[in-house]
């Protein structure tokens, strides 16, 4: 298969409300063209992805109190989301019971052991990271099992130009390395710092997007044409702005990020040497 | 005491406000679009050869020729630039002269993109490695370029156009031709 090509599509209204259901798969190219094959299938496939994908919301809320809840295992089980943070002498009547599937789920009743000691206090205390964990693990389960066949038709019903894309081989230097063993390092080290523009998580290194292999290709050909790498990144930045670039550059609007710190730390010690002289 | 007590408020007033902030940042849609830094700008020098036997090929001197055009960034393996093209029509039914770049793409197939969805360009210029894409700052396909007779980017439109993005475009054109 080829790795899909950079085809984007502005996100249409409800497109921003199927993609906090998808996060994983949102960032892999394929998952997003097929997002994007979205528009030309027409809207009926639309409300049809949002539908399920909003309901699993609302769904993943109620079903934490279930309705036919088993009485819970005060020992065991979380109390409610206000239950009091003292070590209280558990009425499971009056609490809403809430994780039954924490521990119907064998993942989280692994993970128990690591989370009551981290978050809670004592056995009968709150687990409200469980409680939530449970949440959000049954409505990702269930977002992904509603999704993906209906992406995947979506896909389909574009129809077969969508597959035929692409087919240029990469650029010279997208998958070769630089003769100069130097220059090759030199490029690789600069290539692991540039964002790729179609898949904005990865770097061009990291990432088999037929833009990003272009990208590889204009760092390897630039360096090997004598440019450093602060100037390429430079000739980069120029176009794409300071987004392009992983490495942060101090500059007008970025200096706070630098100066609160060291703010922070010097207020901190101005502090700590007035509670010490107010000691003696 | 009383000092405490307004430093404590201002604390509480200060978690309010970065909660606040939070709440703002996250409830706004998230925008996954590089935009060129290069509007406003000469377009960077390029010669590209014909996409097709159809069209010249483009380069940068074409778009310094006095006329203000749409530089349309497409291919034809691209879903959207299929979506845009009744639009792209339109544009040059009144009077638009719009050139285009070609991204990674082979001859027989922009003849075949061109004879499905028409061909408004007068230009085509092919770029079968991204180069020119990479020296205009574009980070996908489709997207559209509002250059001036001086050949100085004066708007870039991301994504697809569709029709309430028509009179923005023209809208565009028109100051860009002053």
């Amino acid at each position: 298969m080829n790795p899909a090509p950079s085809a984007r599509v502005r996100p249409a209204p409800s497109a921003n409300r199927v993609r906090p259901a998808l996060p994983a798969m949102e960032r892999r190219p394929e998952a997003r063209s097929a997002v994007a094959r979205r528009t030309i299938a027409q809207p009926a496939i639309t409300s049809a992805i949002d539908a399920p994908s909003a309901s699993v919301r609302t769904a993943s809320l109620s079903e934490t109190t279930p309705a036919g809840a088993a009485a819970p295992d005060p020992q065991l089980l979380a109390p409610a989301l206000f239950a009091p943070v003292r070590p209280a002498p558990a009425s499971p009547g009056a609490l809403p019971a809430p994780a039954e599937e924490a521990t119907s789920d064998p993942r989280l009743a692994a993970a128990q052991p690591f989370a009551a000691p981290l978050f809670a206090p004592s056995r009968t205390a709150p687990s409200l990271p469980r409680h939530l964990a449970a949440a959000l693990l049954r409505a990702a389960r269930t977002a992904a099992a509603s999704a993906t066949p209906l992406l995947a038709a979506a896909a389909l019903a574009s129809g077969a130009p969508a597959f035929a894309q692409d087919m240029l081989p990469p650029a010279p230097f997208a998958y070769r390395q630089l003769p100069d063993a130097e220059q090759e390092k030199q490029a690789r080290a600069l290539m692991e710092q540039l964002r790729c523009l179609t898949c904005q998580s990865q770097s061009i290194a990291d990432s088999d997007a037929p833009m990003a292999g272009d990208m590889r290709h204009q760092v390897r050909t630039r360096i090997a044409a004598g440019e450093s790498p602060d100037q390429v990144r430079a000739w980069l930045v120029e176009r794409y702005g300071d987004y392009v670039s992983y490495r942060p550059q101090m500059s007008a609007t970025t200096w706070p990020l630098f100066a609160v710190p060291l703010l922070l730390l010097v207020v901190a010690l101005l502090i700590l040497r007035r509670r010490l002289r107010g000691a003696r | 005491m009383i000092r405490l007590r307004v430093v404590l408020w201002v604390l509480v007033a200060l978690a309010a406000a970065l909660f606040a902030l939070f709440a703002l940042q996250l409830s706004r849609p998230k925008d996954d679009f590089v935009r060129s830094a290069l509007i406003g700008k000469k377009v960077p020098a390029f010669a590209l050869e014909p996409a097709t036997d159809g069209r010249p090929g483009l380069s940068s001197a074409d778009l310094a020729d006095g006329r203000p055009k749409l530089l349309n960034v497409f291919a034809s393996w691209c879903v959207p630039c299929a979506v845009e093209a009744p639009q792209l029509g339109a544009l040059e039914r009144q009077g638009v002269e719009i050139v285009a770049v070609a991204i990674r793409d082979r001859p027989e197939s922009v003849d075949g993109f061109l004879a499905a969805y028409g061909n408004p360009f007068s230009r085509i210029g092919a770029d079968p490695i991204s180069e020119v894409q990479l020296a205009l700052g574009s980070s996908g396909v489709p997207e559209t370029f509002v250059v001036d007779g001086r050949g100085i980017i004066r708007h870039q439109h991301l994504g697809e156009i569709r029709d309430s993005d028509v009179p923005i475009l023209l809208e565009k054109l028109r100051e860009a031709g002053e």
